[in-house]
């Protein structure tokens, strides 16, 4: 027993990385359209060619023993693109990619659209927001979204049943008078709330508003969000998700470089000051929220309990883990059986210009590690570069 | 079942024979007085499950469980030569499928789901067959199907546990009998009692799996107050025993690929550590388990940290009817590497024996099961009811 609580396990190091898993190629050329990757319980591992460009995505599967499964391409709607992986569970993950919400089943790499269709009229249901947030219980795994038909004058939202694909505890949005334009500028959560900032129309007025939701799709605060130029923000404006902290504090990034931030009272649209090219907003293991970004490296900034940036400072994780694949980097070819080992020469982060850089956060992978995408050796179809694409766990931490 | 704790102790109740000298030329009606021995159980079970948190169908559950029923047979054939079959049969416990069919819902031609029929069928269990080999009082080798000598609970025979069934902590590291060999050391009467073996480590023979590799079992049970068997409850109501234990596992195996190339290799380390107590009826039972299972291709380990203590109260002999009133607590964190998801069990109940003077023939356990799923927010609360008789 003393022997087994004192360790014999090797965890990564912040920056350090294990396996790299070659998985195959994807259109472009570094840094890439892909998301961060997610892990399911047991151990098969997710990724996600697509972004908020492209109205396309392509799902790669790899089995926890080995081998890689591609070929889900499952993406709905031409005007918004792939969001990110809204969570796992034992076997399976899930994936909001333009108005679908994609399951798709580590074992075998299948894919299915979850409620692409309503099953009482038929008629396509669009999903406007998804919380990045899969409650798997033993009575049964679900979500909270909210989603529209296209005969819907306004949205509906409730819990989706990930198991059945079906939807209950539906509730309509509310104020109904006078409402229409309902849009979702981005969706956040903690595991245990889930939040969405929308905005829509009413007598003629822009409103724009934090919504706090709970595992019943309830909505159980309202926040009013002033300042900003709310009419330049449409869909999808948060780059990545919502960000919330140990104390109910909102954050996002939105696409003209502002920052949202808000509680259950209410908050406001802004820009600060920044000595760096912001990226995104991260939450750390222990609940704090982190704007990172570029400044002649990877920098993170802490945000303060009212939200805003502090100083920037260099994180050495992403340094570390950026310094990690220069020279020759071995790296595991396990597309098909039997596998074997290659070399690639300088890789670089796939996601951003380093390491953990990107809008949507780095997701667990295992305890203070994450899995990352590194692009290898690049090559030309028909003058459109293809870049080779690796997967490979790597330890995480937060200044 | 009575005569299976027998079948435990078969090593330390063999010295007397094994000073005897080598017998290669026994009379054959020798031989057939000792060739076997049946003996076996019979354990119709009811059940309630109440999920507070449910669907609806699945919120209320009331009826009767598969009943179970064990043989066994034993026997020693020949001298220092043993063996040992228990075979459990449980009715309409395992789902098999007996249909496929292709759903096509939008009439693309490409198959959209998989719809599946189902029947219940019987399942004929193998819990342990074995054959002992004893050449010395103090050293045995056992070959064949057993449950691994992991934990003092996957040690007690399946009739002598406390609660109709072993503790979910304990189910979460070791689950069902295995195929191996264990050599056993048992020094002076089971003070000391060690064990070390190799299993396959998948409950499967080999060949079946894409894992190989060997599991290496080691336990060793110190008993300094005497002989104290693995039976949970202190249905003798005899003087103080203790007994430390301490088990091992560990798993190192190659994972193939589909193509028959070496494809990771993994480890997996197990512990456990055991105290009992018992004194005038009064029994306990405390262990804690770990588990870390490490491989080459994922930097993600398998981590789980388990524990449980139950106690029972043997009530009186000589009374028309003996009762024991039952007790269990255990915790078990599993998938600590990635996603902690902990959960707590609480188990209490009365057994009831109708034979106080040879309780092992017959009892009736009343026991309320409740689990809570604390990482989820989930609770199930059950109650069973459950008949055992042994002939």
């Amino acid at each position: 027993m003393v022997v087994s609580l004192a360790g014999c396990i090797d965890t990564l190091d912040p920056g350090e990385h294990g396996v790299m898993r070659y998985f195959g190629e994807v259109r472009g050329a570094a840094p890439l359209a892909l998301l961060p990757p997610i892990a399911d319980r047991d151990g098969n591992v997710y990724v996600l060619y697509g972004g908020r460009e492209l109205d396309t995505a392509l799902a790669f599967v790899g089995r926890a023993g080995g081998g890689w499964t591609s070929g889900c391409s499952l993406h709905k709607g031409d005007s918004r693109g792939a969001h990110f992986w809204i969570g796992r569970a034992q076997d399976r993950a899930w994936y909001w990619s333009g108005d679908a919400l994609v399951e798709v089943v580590g074992a075998t790499g299948s894919c299915k659209a979850v409620l692409d269709k309503d099953p009482a009229s038929n008629t396509d249901l669009l999903f406007l927001g998804v919380v990045p947030s899969v409650r798997e219980a033993p009575s049964r795994t679900t979500t909270v979204a909210m989603f529209q038909s296209p005969e819907d004058r306004l949205p509906y939202q409730g819990v989706i049943d990930l198991g059945l694909g079906r939807y209950s505890e539906i509730h309509r949005f509310e104020p109904r008078d006078g409402v229409e334009g309902v849009t979702v500028l981005g969706t956040g959560g903690d595991g245990d709330r889930g939040v969405m900032l929308v905005s829509y129309l009413q007598g003629g007025s822009l409103v724009v508003e934090g919504r706090f939701l709970d595992a019943e799709g309830a909505t159980t605060a309202v926040a009013p969000i002033s300042g900003g130029d709310p009419l330049a923000l449409g869909q999808d404006a948060v780059l990545g998700q919502l960000e919330v902290d140990d104390s109910g504090l909102v954050a996002g990034l939105l696409i003209d470089g502002s920052m949202v931030l808000f509680d259950e009272n209410g908050g406001s649209i802004g820009s600060f000051a920044l000595d760096m090219t912001p990226v995104g907003v991260h939450r750390d293991a222990g609940g704090g929220l982190w704007l990172v970004g570029e400044s002649g490296g990877p920098v993170v900034a802490r945000l303060g309990a009212d939200g805003r940036p502090g100083g920037s400072t260099s994180w050495s994780a992403s340094t570390d883990a950026d310094a990690a694949l220069s020279g020759d980097v071995t790296v595991l070819d396990d597309r098909t059986d039997p596998r074997r080992y290659t070399t690639w020469h300088d890789p670089r982060s796939a996601i951003g210009s380093y390491p953990f850089l990107s809008a949507a956060p780095p997701l667990v992978y295992a305890e203070d590690t994450t899995a990352w995408l590194f692009a290898g050796p690049s090559y030309s179809v028909g003058g459109e570069p293809r870049t080779a694409v690796a997967l490979a766990p790597v330890g995480i931490s937060y200044p | 079942m009575r005569r299976l704790a027998v079948t435990v102790l078969l090593l330390t109740a063999a010295p007397a024979r094994a000073e005897e000298p080598p017998d290669a030329a026994k009379p054959e009606a020798a031989v057939d007085a000792r060739s076997w021995n049946l003996s076996g159980y019979v354990q119709p079970q009811v059940g309630m499950t109440y999920r507070p948190d449910g669907l609806p169908r699945d919120r209320f559950e009331v009826g009767a469980s598969a009943t179970a029923a064990g043989i066994e047979i034993q026997g020693e054939p020949w001298q220092r030569w043993s063996y040992d079959v228990h075979l459990v049969v449980a009715g309409e416990s395992r789902e098999v499928v007996t249909g496929v069919e292709v759903v096509d819902s939008n009439g693309d031609g490409v198959a959209d789901d998989v719809s599946t029929d189902s029947e219940l069928s019987p399942t004929l269990l193998v819990e342990r067959a074995s054959i002992t080999y004893q050449p010395v009082a103090l050293f045995g080798v056992v070959v064949g199907q057993m449950r691994i000598p992991f934990t003092a609970q996957e040690q007690s025979p399946q009739t002598a546990l406390m609660f109709p069934q072993r503790s979910g902590p304990n189910e979460v590291f070791l689950r069902g009998p295995d195929l191996g060999a264990l050599a056993v050391l048992s020094v002076n009467g089971d003070l000391l009692r060690a064990s070390l073996g190799a299993f396959n480590g998948t409950g499967q023979p080999i060949g079946e799996s894409e894992e190989r590799g060997l599991v290496y079992s080691l336990r060793v049970d110190a008993n300094p107050l005497g002989p104290f068997p693995f039976g949970e409850g202190d249905l003798e109501r005899g003087r103080l025993r203790i007994g430390l234990g301490a088990g091992f596992l560990y798993y190192p195996a190659s994972v193939y690929d589909a193509s028959g190339y070496l494809g990771s290799r993994i480890r997996d380390l197990r512990a456990s550590a055991s105290f009992r107590l018992a004194a005038r009826g009064a029994y306990l039972q405390a262990e804690v388990l770990r588990r870390q299972r490490t491989d080459s291709l994922s930097s993600r380990p398998v981590i789980a940290t388990g524990a449980y203590a139950q106690a029972s109260w043997f009530l009186p002999v000589r009374s028309p009817v003996g009762w024991a009133p039952i007790a269990r607590i255990g915790y078990a964190a599993e998938d600590q590497g990635f996603a902690p998801r902990d959960t707590l069990f609480l188990e209490g109940g009365l057994t009831v024996y109708p034979r106080p003077d040879d309780p092992d023939a017959l009892k009736v356990v009343a026991q309320y099961v409740g689990e809570r799923r604390l990482t989820e927010g989930e609770d199930a609360h059950g109650a069973i009811l459950q008949l055992q008789l042994t002939w």
